[in-house]
Formats: structure tokens, sequence, C-alpha cells
């Protein structure tokens, strides 16, 4: 069943675009990588979708209606918001009782199983919570809400390396025993990289790639080889960054790379090598830009 | 009608800024009022009017500010629709206004008792609010409320939905448009003219009539701004 479908989706500020002419659609059952770079229109892509905000163009229908206003589909997601505000006068114990009011797939014994876990002060006012904590609070939120659709953006503000392993490991195995759609936004890209089936970049504001993380493993690659070998066989694919030590050169190319590219490769003595997600993604949205591309080549 | 009663209690489940600290700041103004009339009593025979009873609609509707800017945000992202929020927000207004209306009857009824807590104290029977039937006691009293958190709900979702701008400019329209008109007043020399209509209401219209008129248009006006509030 399709979960969300975005055709042709745009949202302009006064005078920024902010999302420009993005389609797409969410399957149900997937965990989601929305990745892209500060600003890249992640945070509003989620807000659209999530009914906080009106689109300028574009249709988009979530479990097959408009969202904006609409909580008969609402009430299937929940948005877990880096920089969650809670009323302040609201104790840890007041967000866990309004979310189970509100969400309808709530679990309150996975819930205090899971403020355990994040070693979370039922009785602490919210307003007193570090950055951390109240990271782990929106997690718990978002975790034992069991909601059909969860978006988590950059969840993970403050949260120490323990509490985040934590927070992949118990929503892989809550995932594998209430399968629901989660997309997540992250910039921590390689710690989720195992996490995530299928990755939406986006890149000021356009969808750069809508592509399941497995292909998308040998889809860009890192060819070291002698320079002029290089120039060869880069010529038949496009070329997202390259760096040159003297004789040798490194090419980093995007495929797909068949077999008869690798036996091409090995004849003229270069090296195919796929980079990691993170990589891949440094590399396709920082295409095209030299100045940014030197900062990220250091 | 569960959700709305959920989103209600997003109001009330932290009762001590909806509920304890109105009427604690009540009740300490209340025991000031008694002590210092209670000190000066012999100097000054006769009824002790006090003004102290406003405390408990300022710091409501304070609330009702705070309450908007916060909570609303925090419904939204638990996947409630702006509707239902203010549906459930206004109902909770309406409802607390008049619980909160018999609380001070039952206060009134007390202080007319004790001869105005021992000292003459005219603290909830304060003339222009002091009406005789308990029914329109009633009204009096919660109209204050409801007129008071409606327009302070009413300029934070303006705040909500179109920043300090927005709000600056409709608090700046505001000013401008009542000193055309009172200047409009004195030039044609109307002033008389309105004191003598003032005197001719009713105390009910003025206290109750009047502000709950105003109250409604800014709960219809709310809805209108809320409606496409993204904060």
């Amino acid at each position: 069943m399709t979960v969300v479908t975005a055709s042709g989706l745009t949202k302009r500020y006064s005078d920024v675009t902010a999302l420009a002419d993005v389609s797409f659609t969410l399957k149900e059952n997937t965990i989601y990588g929305l990745l892209g770079r500060n600003g890249a229109g992640k945070t509003t892509l989620m807000r659209l979708i999530t009914g906080q905000d009106l689109l300028t163009a574009g249709t988009l229908e979530l479990f097959g209606e408009p969202p904006y206003e609409n909580e008969r589909v609402l009430s299937n997601v929940v948005f877990i918001k880096e920089s969650q505000k809670y009323p302040s006068v609201y104790k840890v114990r007041h967000v866990l009782t309004v979310a189970g009011q509100l969400l309808p797939n709530w679990d309150a014994a996975y819930a205090q199983e899971l403020l355990r876990d994040f070693r979370l002060p039922l009785d602490r006012d919210v307003r007193k919570l570090s950055r951390g904590m109240l990271s782990a609070l929106g997690v718990i939120v978002g975790l034992a809400a069991r909601a059909p659709l969860t978006f988590f953006d950059e969840p993970y503000l403050g949260l120490d390396a323990v509490s985040r392993q934590l927070f992949y490991d118990r929503l892989l195995a809550d995932y594998a025993e209430h399968p629901r759609t989660v997309v997540l936004s992250t910039h921590l890209i390689d710690e989720v990289s195992d996490l995530i089936e299928r990755v939406l970049l986006l890149d000021r504001g356009r969808l750069l790639l809508d592509e399941e993380t497995e292909g998308l493993r040998g889809e860009v690659m890192d060819a070291t080889g002698p320079a002029d070998a290089l120039d060869e066989f880069a010529i038949s694919h496009p070329e997202l960054h390259r760096q040159r030590m003297g004789n040798f050169a490194r090419a980093t190319l995007r495929g797909p790379f068949d077999q008869g590219d690798r036996l091409r490769a090995k004849e003229r003595g270069i090296d195919l090598e796929p980079l990691t997600l993170q990589q891949a993604v440094v590399r396709l949205t920082t295409v095209g830009r030299p100045d940014e591309e030197k900062e990220y080549s250091r | 009608m569960t959700r709305i009663l959920a989103v209600a209690r997003m109001h009330t489940v932290a009762w001590m800024n909806a509920i304890f600290w109105p009427w604690a700041i009540l009740v300490s103004s209340l025991l000031v009022n008694i002590l210092i009339f209670a000190a000066i009593r012999d100097v000054v025979p006769g009824d002790h009017t006090t003004g102290g009873l406003a405390s408990i609609y300022l710091v409501l509707a304070i609330n009702s500010a705070i309450a908007t800017s916060q909570v609303f945000p925090f419904a939204l992202g638990m996947g409630v629709a702006r509707r239902t929020y203010y549906l459930a927000t206004s109902l909770l207004t309406l409802v607390g206004a008049v619980a909160y209306a018999v609380v001070l009857l039952l206060l009134k009824l007390l202080e007319g008792a004790t001869g105005g807590f021992g000292v003459d104290l005219l603290f909830f029977r304060a003339p222009f609010i002091a009406v005789d039937n308990a029914f329109l006691q009633i009204v009096v009293y919660a109209v204050p409320f409801l007129f008071l958190n409606f327009v302070s709900m009413f300029v934070a979702l303006l705040y909500l939905r179109w920043g300090t701008n927005g709000m600056f400019t409709f608090s700046g329209a505001a000013i401008l448009l009542g000193g055309l008109a009172s200047a409009l007043v004195t030039w044609r020399g109307y002033w008389d003219e309105i004191g003598n209509w003032l005197i001719d209401q009713p105390v009910p219209a003025l206290v109750a009539g009047y502000p709950a008129a105003v109250a409604a248009i800014a709960a219809i006006a709310g809805l209108g701004v809320i409606r496409r509030a993204n904060p």
C-alpha cells in the first residue's frame, strides 16, 4: 500500500523555493532515510506531509487524502522534530500522558520500558531537561506511538553514542515486531546506513535520488589508477569528483557499473571501490560547486 | 468527542498553571486587602471597595496567551487538526469561565455573610459587578473571563501566524482606529451624548452583554486565524 504520494510538490516562501517539483511515493512498512544538506528542504517536506504547512503547487496525498487539517489521516502520523518544544509547565510524565491520549496506537508499557532504557526521570520539568534528554523524550514518544507513519527529524541532537545506538537498536527491534513506515532525516548517514532501506536525497529543494540503499552501494565508486588510464575509463561515467596525486588520480564516478566496466577497469590497472553511503551523499550533493568541493576534499 | 476531551486535557494535565496559580494569587490578593483594611479600619470607616478581583482575570488571560503559543504547536506535532484544537480550547475556556464564576459567587455569598470578611470589604461585591440575581451574577463574573481569554488567544494567534509584524500591525491599527474615533468624537463634541448613552445602559449590558459580544467576535476571528496558522 502507498502511504504518501507526492507529485510536482513545490513550496515557496516569499523569495525562497524550499521544494521544487518533487515527486515520490512512500510505501508501507519501509524505513526511509531522508538525506540532504542543511537547507535542502527536508524539514519543509516533512512539514507538508504532516499537514503543518500548505503547499504552493503540486499534489500530496497521505493515506489517499490531502493531509492539511485532515485529522482522519493525520492521526496515523507522528512527527518528532529536532526542535520540538513542549509546554513549559509540563513534566516528562505529562508529555507521555498527552501522547497516550492523542495517539491511537500508543503503547504505555513500551514507553515505560524506553524511559528506563534512556534513564529519563519521569518527574523532571521538560524545560529542565538537557538537550540530550529532550531528544530522548522525542525518541520515546516517536517509538511508543507505533504510528503507521513516523517521522524523526534529526532526533539524535545531544544524544550520546550509547543512546543513539540504543535508539537504532530499539527502532529496528520494534520495527520487526510492529512493521510501519519510518522516515529518518539525519546527517549521521553512516550510523543509519544499515537501518534505512531506501534513500531519498534532497538537494536545494530538488529530489536528487530515490533509490534502494542496497542498489546505491555499488552505484557510486572511487576509481583509482594511472591518470591517463583513468581519463579513458572515466569518460563513460558521470564524474562527481577528482583528485590528482602525481601520475595517479582518483575519480568518483557514478554508475551503474556492469561486469564489462569492472573488466575494463581491471585491464587498465584501475581499482574500483564502492563509497560508503555517507561519502556517496557528500559527493552527489557537492557536484558543480567547485568552491564547496574544495572544502570537502580537504 | 473523545478527541476533543483529549485535546482539552492538554491544557489541564499540568494543572498548576490553569487552576492552582490563578486562585493562589486571588487568595493572596484577598488576604492583603483584608489585612490593609483591618489596619486602617478605625481611621477610614465605611465600606472598603477594592479591585483585587481583577488579579484572577489577568492571570488567566496571560495563561491563555502562553497556552496558545506553547500547547498549540505541540498539538499539531501530535496530529491534532487546528479546528479540533480550537474547538477543544474554546469549550474548555467556556466551561472554565462558568465554573470559576460559580466559585466566585460562593465567595461573594461568604463575603456578604461575614460582613465583608469582618472589615466591610467589597472584594467580590465591588460596585458595577455586584448584581442581586444569582444567575445574572454568574454571567457577570463569567463574561470578563471569556472576553479577556478570547482576545488574548486571538492576539497570540496573530503572533503565531504572522509573527511580531502581524501582532504589532494589528495593535497599531487598533490604536489608530481608536484614536481617530476619539478625535472625531471630540471634534464633533459627542462626548456628552456618549456619556448619557452609557449611563442609560443597564449594568448587565455594560459588564456582560457588550464584552460577551466582543468575546464572540474575537473567538470567531481566532478560528479564522488559526485555520492557516503554521507555527
